[in-house]
């Protein structure tokens, strides 16, 4: 006699109700992946680019090195300074690099004297620059010469071309010239395995 | 007025964290480098607790010692472009607000570039060939940055599609109580 069935109330949930859930899961996968990256790697636009212009002279010497010595060679260009903590603990990795074949390493003394020191005098003032190259010397004579060239940027103009934001910065220029690789902060072991020196062979 | 605990620890950790934030920024690239890491171009010994206001006192002792003071055009043009930048070394500062070191040659650079005669959009070009669109505090819209301009907007869309869904939503209709439901309904007002 009983025509209805009984039924227990309806409460099976509409397929919607997931779709804020999936959002919410979906942030926490950007915003956990965005905690595992460093903000202050910032990408290169310069990767793939030519490397900027420039004429540097050659600490204690008196000649210029310039873009066009970047034709026909694989270059390791190390932007430091004696004032940079993070240059002196890379530079071991820089001395073993120094030692493979095929690999011109050249070394830009970014602004060896900063504005306090300068104090309103002008950084290619004839006693700036012999103050720096007598610094920037004795730190490799102390460090070991892992450059084949090393020079002089006093003002700073190249690095900026170059993007320096700050100390160390590293790059690898090819034989045509194009920036093929960028590194902010000390070179690690892990840095040149993986990166640099797969780099390097494919290079070759 | 009472605070809750909780409300009290949220000041906390709050406060802690601005004063970490700023702390990291005014003056702590020093420790920076002596920890080893990445040395970032030490922000001048000039640093002030209010470093819009000691802006131009850091670049009349320190950067352009020599240089002649701006004209207003020039200065009025330096000021819109250099607060739309990015410094580079300290990320949550403008390039004017900055007293990095990056910064001031930036600035002095800008100024260059200003008296120059280039337009606002040769000199932002500028900045972003060397170091990319994060220089850029309003980055260019382009298919890159679509998710980064429209995707607030999707997603506000979004959620008032959703909103307007559950308040239109019909209510479900009940089956009706069957015969012995209803004998057991009036037992359970009766008694």
């Amino acid at each position: 006699m009983n025509t209805h069935p009984v039924k227990a109330p309806a409460r099976t949930m509409p397929n919607w109700v997931f779709v804020p859930l999936a959002l919410f899961l979906g942030m926490v996968v950007f915003l956990g992946v965005g905690l595992t990256r460093n903000p202050k790697e910032i990408p290169s636009p310069l990767i793939g680019q030519s490397a900027p212009a420039f004429q540097l002279p050659v600490v204690g010497g008196s000649d210029l090195f310039s873009t066009a010595q970047f034709k026909g060679q694989l270059t390791l260009v190390n932007l430091w300074a004696t004032w940079c903590a993070g240059c002196q603990e890379e530079h071991p990795i820089l001395m073993a690099l120094s030692r493979q074949p095929g690999l011109q390493m050249l070394g830009i003394n970014y602004k060896e004297l900063q504005a306090s020191e300068l104090s309103g005098q002008n950084p290619q003032s004839a006693e700036a620059v012999q103050k720096a190259t007598a610094r920037s010397q004795a730190w490799l004579q102390r460090n070991g010469q892992a450059f084949g060239v090393n020079l002089l940027d006093m003002d700073g103009r190249v690095g900026m071309d170059f993007g320096v934001y700050g100390l160390p910065e590293t790059y690898l220029v090819d034989r045509e010239g194009v920036i093929r690789f960028k590194h902010a902060g000390p070179l690690t072991p892990d840095v040149v395995q993986q990166k640099l020196l797969p780099l390097l062979r494919n290079l070759h | 007025m009472r605070i809750s605990l909780l409300t009290a620890s949220r000041i906390f950790w709050w406060g802690l964290a601005s004063v970490w934030l700023w702390g990291s920024c005014v003056g702590v690239q020093a420790a920076d480098a002596k920890a080893g890491g990445s040395a970032a171009l030490s922000s001048s010994q000039a640093a002030s607790s209010d470093v819009q206001a000691a802006l131009p006192i850091v670049i009349a002792n320190v950067a352009v010692q020599s240089d002649p003071p701006m004209s207003a055009a020039v200065k009025a043009r330096w000021d819109h472009i250099a607060a739309e930048l990015r410094c580079l070394v300290c990320q949550n500062e403008s390039l004017a607000s900055s007293n990095a070191e990056l910064a001031l040659d930036l600035r002095r650079e800008l100024r260059y570039l200003i008296e120059k005669g280039q337009s606002d959009d040769d000199i932002r070009s500028f900045l972003v060939s060397r170091y990319g669109d994060f220089v850029l505090y309003r980055p260019e819209f382009k298919p890159v940055t679509w998710l980064l301009w429209l995707g607030p907007f999707v997603l506000l869309l979004g959620a008032l599609a959703m909103a307007l869904r559950l308040m239109r939503r019909t209510p479900v209709a009940h089956a009706p109580l069957t015969d012995s439901e209803r004998v057991r309904v009036r037992q359970l007002l009766e008694s």
